[in-house]
């Protein structure tokens, strides 16, 4: 492998893993603070892609504007999810709590067969094609935008989660939900936020990977499985972890599909993934903290 | 010891199906039964928008068929279709196969879309000695294992490579060089298939290639494999990709800057998705197996109708497959006088379709050699300012290939 192939899938790696990261936010911070496991993170993501969609070819809106759309949109299901979903299912055991968001990934899918068709959609704008070179490599137009707002709300959570009350409370309910509860915390509201917060972040995600993929109702299982894999190797409820996390499989599976073939190149976040929980099961950033 | 209640539910429920039979009329009292066909496609999962497509074709088919009545041997009987959603996945395709051959009694199968879904199907139906007519999927193994019930409109992938090794030469004659060639294939049956013809043909008819790339189907991401192709010296790319991946892997070799002279696969290629992406697609080829504006009597009127069934639509190659594989099945149980499926299978052996309504397909004859294949032959086309053009053979181009730059 020459040295420009190997720079380019390293920069490559990068960039995707910060899109990832992005993705995989939003479900690091349902599971932290509530300790739910929701499979239907790809689909939400999808949602938002096809909100991407509509709004550049119905509105004509850049799919950068466009994010000021869908995310208000996905922050509003992720209110409604809870109060009509998800809280009932918290007071049934673990196990039904994840066959519900299981059913809510499929009925989604559905749904938006029904609604949309399968037909892969596009975002062609002049933008789709453009490229930014550093060198003999090269990030395209789409993934270095998607790239940048993930790197940026990654940023703005950290400052939200140190320096706000919110971001307190948040950690505090994450850390131990009964000592929060003694100490007159409103867990509803807390949960209500990083639920309507975790599936926001999705409104962001959603428009900008549009216009550098495509869209059908199926697209959400390509990430839900690897946002799993970079929360877990993160650790769950880690943010530091979920950009290590997302870091790491990026490059590792860029780097690997470079290498070897395409199938073995697959397997790699997920030998990632079983080496990781044998080594340090915690997660490589674990965020600590009691129930 | 517990009395044995008939209680008021129990009463109501016997008296319903004493009754039944006395309110529901019974069917298939008349002379002519249906020629009962399973359809296989994907109309969920990842390969939704073609199954879907593939099913009108099959719906128009034996719409058609029925329209002008039906099979006249058997007294007019009638084409039925029992659709089955296969959601895209190889284990479902093999459920139904069997589900559609022991639980419905069909007379035979048609389907599967893609060569991972269509293998498992294939064999389920050789084993239980019914009919399978292939539309689709290129696998060559399917039509090489002596499979006596498989059999198969679509052509294999090992005779593609002869073919666009023809149309290279066809170009070379006419002053546009590609002396070496580079390859992106997906990784599933059908890319393995065609990457396996492509290397064995292609370096033989003095294309040497340079570089060979698999990818995994659902990869968000083709730079680097963008800048293995551009940095190989290629100046011929050969790919084997779903449409969706195919934008993807378009747009990563514009943003890059290289234009090489582009073959896409099939039906994957040749495909309003494709054409979505916009300059990136333009002046690609394709290779396919059948295109709308082939100049035959039949192929017109199939377009015609497909338009008049769809508005707006237009059919793509494999649902010409679709259409064909529904017709040969109709018109070998016509041709048997029977819908039984050792007849059926026999009848397809002997079949020698040259004109009529099935007559779609570029080949000049539609018939089925003794491992159930047809001699299918392909056209390229082009994809000319957001339309695909048939331009070679040049006997039914509709007009010569356009450069590739500029």
């Amino acid at each position: 492998m020459s040295t420009t192939i190997f720079l380019q899938a390293l920069l490559s790696g990068l960039t995707n893993g910060a899109i990832y990261a992005l993705v995989a936010v939003g479900l690091t911070l349902v599971f932290g603070v509530m300790r739910i496991v929701n499979f239907a993170h790809g689909e939400f993501l999808m949602l938002a892609m096809y909100g991407g969609y509509l709004a550049f070819t119905f509105l004509g809106l850049d799919p950068i504007l466009a994010v000021f759309l869908v995310a208000p949109v996905l922050m509003l299901m992720g209110y409604l999810l809870f109060d009509g979903l998800i809280r009932p299912a918290l007071k049934v055991p673990e196990i039904n709590q994840m066959a519900v968001t299981l059913g809510l990934s499929l009925l989604l899918q559905y749904l938006a067969l029904v609604a949309f068709k399968a037909d892969n959609l596009l975002v062609t704008q002049e933008r789709s094609t453009a490229s930014i070179w550093l060198g003999p490599v090269l990030i395209q137009m789409p993934q270095a935008i998607a790239a940048l707002a993930s790197i940026i709300l990654l940023g703005l959570f950290y400052l939200v989660l140190r320096k706000t009350d919110l971001g307190l409370i948040m950690r505090v309910v994450s850390q131990s939900r009964d000592g929060a509860a003694l100490s007159g915390i409103d867990i509803s509201g807390t949960y209500r936020w990083a639920m309507a917060i975790g599936l926001g972040t999705l409104g962001i995600a959603g428009p900008l990977m549009v216009s550098a993929l495509y869209v059908n109702p199926h697209v959400g299982q390509l990430f839900t499985l690897k946002a799993f894999v970079i929360v877990i190797v993160g650790g769950m409820g880690s943010f530091g972890g979920v950009l290590i996390g997302a870091l790491l499989v990026g490059i590792a599976e860029s780097i690997a599909a470079s290498w070897l073939t395409a199938s073995v190149a697959a397997a790699v976040p997920f030998a990632l993934l079983i080496l990781v929980m044998l080594l340090r099961p915690e997660g490589l950033v674990p965020a600590g903290g009691s129930r | 010891m517990t009395k044995f209640r008939i209680d008021r539910r129990q009463t109501l429920l016997m008296g319903a199906a004493i009754a039944m039979p006395a309110i529901v009329p019974s069917r298939g009292r008349a002379a002519t039964e249906a020629l009962k066909i399973g359809v296989l496609v994907p109309t969920t999962g990842v390969h939704a928008s073609d199954g879907i497509r593939m099913l009108k074709a099959h719906q128009l088919a034996a719409k058609m068929i029925n329209e002008s009545g039906g099979l006249k041997s058997l007294g007019g009987a009638k084409v039925e279709l029992l659709v089955t959603d296969i959601q895209s996945k190889p284990e479902v395709s093999r459920a139904e196969a069997e589900r559609l051959i022991s639980r419905e009694r069909v007379s035979a199968l048609t389907g599967a879309w893609a060569s991972a879904t269509t293998i498992p199907a294939a064999q389920i139906a050789d084993r239980n000695r019914t009919p399978f007519m292939i539309t689709s999927a290129v696998n060559d193994a399917l039509t090489e294992q002596g499979m006596k019930y498989v059999f198969r409109t679509a052509v294999k992938a090992k005779w593609f490579g002869g073919y666009i090794a023809d149309f290279l030469d066809y170009q070379k004659s006419k002053g546009i060089s590609v002396g070496k060639i580079a390859l992106a294939t997906e990784d599933g049956p059908a890319g393995q298939a065609v990457r396996s013809n492509y290397t064995s043909v292609m370096p033989g008819r003095g294309y040497p290639i340079l570089t060979d790339e698999t990818f995994r189907t659902g990869t968000p991401d083709f730079s680097t494999i963008a800048t293995k192709l551009r940095t190989s010296g290629a100046d011929g790319l050969l790919t084997c990709a779903y449409a969706e991946d195919s934008t993807v892997l378009l747009r990563a070799l514009a943003a890059q800057g290289f234009r090489p002279l582009y073959v896409g696969f099939g039906g994957a290629h040749v495909n309003q998705t494709v054409l979505a992406a916009g300059k990136p697609s333009d002046r690609t080829f394709g290779v396919v197996e059948w295109s709308p504006d082939l100049n035959k009597p039949a192929s017109q009127a199939f377009v015609k109708a497909f338009a008049e069934a769809h508005p707006g639509e237009t059919p793509l190659s494999n649902q010409a497959q679709a259409f064909v594989a529904t017709y040969a099945l109709a018109l070998a149980a016509d041709a048997a006088k029977s819908t039984d499926r050792n007849a059926i299978r026999e009848a397809l052996t002997t079949l020698k379709i040259t004109d009529g309504p099935a007559a779609v397909l570029p080949a000049p004859v539609l018939s089925f050699d003794e491992q159930g294949q047809s001699p299918a032959t392909c056209v390229i086309v082009q994809a000319i300012e957001g339309k695909f053009v048939t331009v070679w053979p040049e006997a039914v181009a509709a007009r010569p290939p356009a450069p590739v730059q500029g």
